[in-house]
Formats: C-alpha cells, sequence, structure tokens
C-alpha cells in the first residue's frame, strides 16, 4: 500500500449560479470549476496556467476551503475535507495557506508586519510567550526581511517586500501546501526572480508543496515540477515541467505556446504564431463538446459534440484532445514546420 | 532618413508635497518613419511620462526640453489647443487601460465618428462610412452593428482594438503604445501585437512600444531603448543589445527573465529594489544594485550614454570607457 498524496482533488465542480441570488433562478450557472482531477505530493509544486476567467483562482480558492464545491472531493493527507468535523476543518486551514497577487490588499494596513506575523501562531497555539517573538525573527529571516522590519507597516514597503511579508505570514502557520495565486505576476521582472528563488528555496528546506497559478509560461515552468493547463473550468493537459511545453498536444497549450513571446528576437523572428480567432467564449453554459472547439483553428464535428477525456499520452503526460495524435504537424509552432494552414498565420 | 520624432534633453520634475520628484532627466531619442522603438523599464522608471510630456499631457511647468521636433516642426512652443490637434490627428496613443481612455458614456461609432468629423472635417455620412472601415481594419467582427455599441459591452480585447481603431483612423504618423497588452491574455496579445505590426505597415507609422515585457519587445522592436531612475541608460538596435547588453542593468533584466523553451536554471535576479526618486543616490542611480559598482561610479554627473557597440548602440556606464581603453 502507498501512502496517499498530500492532497488528491476529485472530479471537482464548482458553478456559480447567476442573478441575485437565486440558487434556482434561469439565468444560467457560471461553470468555473467543471470537473477538475489532480494529485499532489508533498514538497512538489503542481503549476496552473490558463486565460483568465479560466476558473484558476477559483479552483485555489476550492483547494484551500475559501469555496464550498458544488460536487466532487479535496482531500488532504487521505481525508476528504468536507467530511471533518469543525474542530478538525480549523487544523486543516491551518495545514493549507494560500499567498495572492495583490499581498498590499491582503495585508491589514493598521498592523505592524511583526503583529500580522504573531497573529496566527498564537491562533493556532503553535508557539507560546517569549517563543512567538523568537518565531517572528525566524520567519523574518526566512524571507530574507531585515529584523527591523517587524515594527513597520505595510504601505511603508515596496511590492516586492510586500510579497515576502504574504509568504512570511502563510509560513507562519506551519503548512504543509501553500496556493500561491499569480505571485510574481504583479510585480517587475528583476524583483519576480527574487520571489520565484525565495519560493523555490523555502520549498527546499522546509518542504512546503506549491500549487502554484501563473499565467506567464516561463514563471509557471521555472517553479513547477508539473504543470496543469486550464480552459474553461476544465484541465486540459498536463505534463511534467521540463518537458510539457515542448511536447504539447492540446490544440489550446500550442495555441498559447505559440503566443507566448520569447525574449529573443532572433527566435521571435522565426516563429510561427497561431492567431486565435474570437474571444474565449464565457463559462456560462459553456458548450458541451471541447470546450475550446470554438476557437480552436483545427477542430472537427467531433469536438463539437464529445467532450474528449483526460487520457494518457505517454509518460507524465495527460491530454484532452480528440486530434492530439495529429496536432504537432496541424498547428507547429517554429518556423521549420509545415506551411501556415487555415487558422494558422506566420 | 530624417528622424520623425527628435528628443533631445527632457526632464520632467514633478512638484510633490515631500518636494521635487525628477521622473525623467535628459532624455534624448529619435523614431524614424516605419520603425518602431521599445521603450522597457522597471516600473516608475519613467517611460509614461516620458510620452505624456510630449503629447502636453502633464502638469504645465512639470516638462523642459531643449528640443522636440515632430515631422520638421519644434512642437515645444505649441499652445494646447494646438497640440491636442496634433494628439489624435498625428500621433495616436493606445493605454493600458482602455477604459480610461475611451468615453463610457459614448457608443464606439460615436468616438470614431467624432474624430473624422474634429480632425478631417468629414461630413456625418462620409466619418461614419469611414468609422465602419476603421473598425474592419482593426479586425472587429460585424463592424456596422459594433458602431452601436458601448465600451463596457466589450470584452478586453474588443476594447483593445476598438481603442487602436480610434487611434489609427486619422492615419497617425506616429503610434505611441503604453502597455498596450500588459491587462490582456497573450493569445489576445498575439492579436493585438499582430493588428498594431499590420496597421504600422500599411500606414508606415512610426510605432513607441511601451512595455515591462521582454519577450513582447523581442518580438516587434527594430530598436530598444531601456530606461532605469528616468534617465536612458542603453540603447540600440534590438539584436545588439540582445545580444549584448553593455551596461549591467540591462543584463541583469534580461538574465531575470524566466525562460519557458529553454532548459535553463531559474533566472538570475538583480538584487535590491530600484532607489526612491526622491533620493536617488549620486552618480549612477543603479550603482547601489551593480555587481560590478566601484568607487567612480558615485561620481557626480552621472554617465552619458557612449558608444558600446557598431552604431548606434550606446550605453551609460563607465565599464564600458574602460574596456575601450584596454582594447
Ligand atoms: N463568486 C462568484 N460568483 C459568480 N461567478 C464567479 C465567482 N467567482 C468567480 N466567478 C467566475 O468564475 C470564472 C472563473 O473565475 P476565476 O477567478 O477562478 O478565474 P481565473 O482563472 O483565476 O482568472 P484570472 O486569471 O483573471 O485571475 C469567471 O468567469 C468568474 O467570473
Ligand atoms: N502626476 C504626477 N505627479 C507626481 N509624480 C508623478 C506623476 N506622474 C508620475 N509620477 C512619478 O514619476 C515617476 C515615473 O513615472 P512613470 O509613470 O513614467 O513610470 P513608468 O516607467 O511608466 O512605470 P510603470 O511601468 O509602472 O507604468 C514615478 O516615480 C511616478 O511616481
Ligand atoms: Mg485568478
Ligand atoms: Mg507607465
Amino acid at each position: 500500500m502507498t501512502a496517499p498524496p498530500l492532497l488528491e482533488v476529485a472530479d471537482l465542480r464548482l458553478h456559480f449560479p447567476l442573478g441575485g441570488g437565486f440558487a434556482f433562478g434561469r439565468r444560467g450557472t457560471v461553470k468555473a470549476v467543471d470537473g477538475v482531477d489532480f494529485r499532489l505530493e508533498a514538497g512538489r509544486t503542481l503549476g496552473l496556467v490558463g486565460e483568465s476567467g479560466c476558473g484558476k483562482s477559483t479552483l485555489g480558492r476550492a483547494v484551500v476551503g475559501l469555496e464550498t464545491p458544488t460536487s466532487g472531493s479535496v482531500t488532504l493527507g487521505g481525508r476528504n475535507l468536507a467530511a471533518r468535523s469543525r474542530a478538525e476543518r480549523d487544523a486543516d486551514r491551518r495545514r493549507m495557506q494560500m499567498i495572492f497577487q495583490d499581498p498590499f490588499s491582503s495585508l491589514n494596513p493598521r498592523m505592524t508586519v511583526g503583529q500580522t506575523l504573531a497573529e496566527p501562531i498564537r491562533l493556532h497555539g503553535l508557539r507560546e510567550g517569549p517563543g512567538v517573538a523568537a518565531r517572528v525573527r525566524e520567519l523574518l529571516g526566512l524571507v530574507d526581511l531585515p529584523e527591523g522590519a517587524r515594527d513597520r507597516y505595510p504601505h511603508e514597503f515596496s511590492g516586492g517586500q510586500r510579497q515576502r511579508i504574504g509568504i512570511a505570514r502563510a509560513l507562519a502557520c506551519e503548512p504543509e501546501l501553500v496556493v500561491c495565486d499569480e505571485p510574481v505576476s504583479a510585480l517587475d521582472v528583476s524583483i519576480q526572480a527574487q520571489i520565484m528563488r525565495l519560493l523555490k528555496r523555502l520549498q527546499d528546506e522546509l518542504g512546503v508543496a506549491y500549487l502554484f497559478i501563473g499565467h506567464e509560461l516561463g514563471v509557471v515552468r521555472q517553479v513547477s515540477d508539473e504543470i496543469a493547463v486550464m480552459y474553461l473550468g476544465q484541465i486540459v493537459e498536463r505534463g511534467a515541467g521540463r518537458t510539457l511545453f515542448r511536447e504539447a498536444r492540446h490544440a489550446y497549450t500550442r495555441a498559447l505556446i505559440s503566443a507566448a513571446p520569447i525574449p529573443d528576437p532572433r527566435l521571435e523572428r522565426l516563429r510561427r504564431r497561431i492567431i486565435l480567432k474570437g474571444d474565449p467564449p464565457s463559462p456560462i453554459d459553456p458548450p458541451s463538446g471541447c470546450p475550446f472547439a470554438g476557437r480552436c483553428p483545427v477542430a472537427i464535428p467531433r469536438c463539437h459534440a464529445e467532450r474528449p477525456p483526460l487520457e494518457r499520452f505517454g509518460p507524465d503526460h495527460a491530454v484532452a484532445c480528440w486530434r492530439a495524435g495529429e496536432t504537432p504537424e496541424l498547428l507547429p509552432i517554429l518556423a521549420q514546420g509545415a506551411p501556415a494552414r487555415d487558422g494558422t498565420s506566420g | 532618413m530624417s528622424a520623425l520624432l527628435s528628443i533631445r534633453d527632457l526632464e520632467v520634475t514633478f512638484a510633490t508635497e515631500a518636494g521635487p520628484l525628477p521622473a525623467v532627466q535628459g532624455v534624448s531619442l529619435d523614431v524614424a518613419p516605419g520603425e518602431t522603438l521599445a521603450i522597457v523599464g522597471e516600473s516608475g522608471s519613467g517611460k509614461s511620462v516620458t510620452m505624456l510630456s510630449l503629447l502636453g499631457l502633464l502638469p504645465a511647468g512639470a516638462a523642459r526640453a531643449r528640443q522636440v521636433v515632430f515631422d520638421g516642426q519644434d512642437i515645444t512652443a505649441l499652445d494646447e489647443a494646438r497640440l491636442r490637434g496634433l494628439r489624435g490627428r498625428e500621433i495616436g496613443i493606445v493605454f493600458q487601460d482602455p477604459m480610461t481612455s475611451l468615453n463610457p458614456v459614448l457608443t464606439v461609432g460615436r468616438q470614431l465618428t467624432e474624430m473624422f468629423e474634429l480632425h478631417q472635417g468629414l461630413s456625418r455620412g462620409a466619418a461614419r462610412a469611414a468609422a465602419v472601415e476603421t473598425l474592419s481594419l482593426v479586425g472587429m467582427p460585424s463592424p456596422k452593428e459594433r458602431m452601436a455599441t458601448y465600451p463596457h459591452q466589450l470584452s478586453g480585447g474588443m476594447r483593445q482594438r476598438a481603442m487602436i481603431a480610434i487611434a489609427v483612423a486619422c492615419r497617425p504618423k506616429l503610434l505611441i503604445a503604453d502597455e498596450p497588452t500588459t491587462a490582456l491574455d497573450v493569445t489576445i496579445q498575439a492579436q493585438i501585437l499582430d493588428l498594431i505590426a499590420r496597421i504600422q505597415e500599411e500606414l508606415g507609422m512610426g510605432v513607441i512600444m511601451i512595455s515591462h515585457d521582454l519577450g513582447v519587445v523581442a518580438g516587434v522592436a527594430d530598436r530598444i531603448a531601456v530606461m532605469y531612475a528616468g534617465r536612458i541608460v542603453e540603447i540600440g538596435p534590438i539584436d545588439a543589445v540582445f545580444d549584448a547588453p553593455r551596461m549591467p542593468y540591462t543584463s541583469g533584466l534580461l538574465a531575470s527573465v524566466p525562460r519557458y523553451d529553454l532548459d535553463a536554471d531559474m533566472p538570475r535576479s538583480i538584487p535590491g529594489t530600484p532607489p526612491d526618486p526622491l533620493a536617488r543616490p549620486s552618480g549612477c542611480a543603479f550603482r547601489p544594485r551593480c555587481a560590478e559598482a566601484r568607487a567612480a561610479c558615485a561620481a557626480s554627473p552621472p554617465p552619458a550614454l557612449r558608444p558600446a557597440g557598431p552604431p548606434p548602440h550606446e550605453a551609460a556606464c563607465i565599464l564600458v570607457g574602460e574596456e575601450r581603453e584596454r582594447t
């Protein structure tokens, strides 16, 4: 028998009823998360990428218990969170923390950094008496903030420093899992790299697992052991962090990669962009077939009729695309591929 | 070819409660017709302010320049009315957030026809026809029907198209795009960058693309200017600057971009943070973060741009001169 993974999410759905709070109103449903499965082992990182509105944050919030699933389950260390008692749920909360894109809005402006960090330590009874102050000092050291930061207020810090405070606060709870919701998206690149390195170092030192939400492929690629690509509430492709962006098979992932700029002018001139027509569809009553079919340059009738399952496509790789076997030829990304076809341009 | 736009020694200083804030210090740059110049740099480095000064959109008295010549005309002397005329007609502008520059209570169609009536004196009917034509130029689906929609009824990508339509309506000679795709998903970003490149080719416009995304810049720019703490610290042809950056800030910036296409290690980071504009260090403002800094870097005035490779590649770093002397 193998030990259960740290986190297991099974057929998770989060549907928001639309229209003035009438749960059974006839205005439709936002299917923000619509049947998601994944596992995350202790000390590992699962990256989550996808367009704005595809359900990344909602999924992250559901994992840490900030949203109640419509159906499906979130299992931490083998125990289903929905089946836990109130007291147990408080303990679970401590084990899973979240950090956000804009740390400022999640920090109390009237509390010093020291107070912000001490609060969860006392709340969860992790240290007592002078142990609290010692732990605060230790946390500041962990995230490379000077000790003097303790007595200052959030507005006195730069964006990157605030993100360090947000990380320290999450770590104060001694979590096993941290959901990172776009933690570097609002930062300048030079600062972004500092925070990415910090997160990585903390993982190595503390063994914490990350569910890392991002939209920048380079960032997600660098921090993730495994990457899942979401589209309209579903995971459409999943693979090893090192190889997924090289071996992508889903038409959407390939379009995403081809659109993501590379900071190399010579390479950029050789690339072939897959320019998608139209806007992402709305998650309000999404299509019944493949969620991407409406914008997909190579969709066939089956794609509109039948939702492709997320199926294994080789070791460490799963794809939900009826044409997964042909996409590298159909949708070349670098210029040495086949000539442009309908729906693609140079 | 003579420059379409030529700025010399631009200084922008804001009067703030905490004292004078030098946002831009001695910026000079040229843009040729049909060329794309990218301006990159960290938040607060002065990218937007440089462009706003050009358009007369800053508080009175904040901007001063030895010379700003646009299309053969010195525009430092122009009054507000003349500058406004130049703005929609000769120079188009696209901002990051279209909602701040689109008028929320006017339909997209009305905002476009206004451009043609105001700047080109077209009749209502002719302006309407021109507006529909412009909407189709920017790839707006069913442009005739879209004339009647309000900005909030459009998706982010469509709004950005509407704003580009307004910016290029009068076939400007110069388009200033300030982070035009920063708020958009990459697939939509690709559509918009594609669109700007297409219109640029069709109209032969010069483009100034402000961006913090070095990937975007690599794909669109002919030349790049790197700003740090209110100054241009490196400028040159895009390939030269990416291949052989000479200012340590530029190399640091390039090395801190994470790559998804390579088996590269974690990006390097630049230690520290950009200086507070109210308390910049003496000499080179990058000095406190620079691994190669030495005592001479603290000497004022900060190093000027100097040749850093085959012209027109220039960098503002004392090391560049030293290496040249050694060889
Ligand atoms: N409380 C809610 N009520 C109704 N709809 C919601 C609610 N929360 C989220 N949604 C909708 O669910 C969908 C998914 O939203 P979510 O914030 O999870 O997306 P995301 O992938 O995090 O996007 P972004 O990249 O912009 O942060 C969106 O269409 C959003 O409008
Ligand atoms: N109206 C103003 N009054 C006072 N200071 C200002 C004003 N506008 C801008 N500044 C300051 O001028 C400096 C340069 O700002 P600018 O907007 O040009 O930065 P930027 O390079 O465009 O940054 P970002 O990438 O964040 O857009 C900043 O320190 C900013 O705070
Ligand atoms: Mg989100
Ligand atoms: Mg700006």
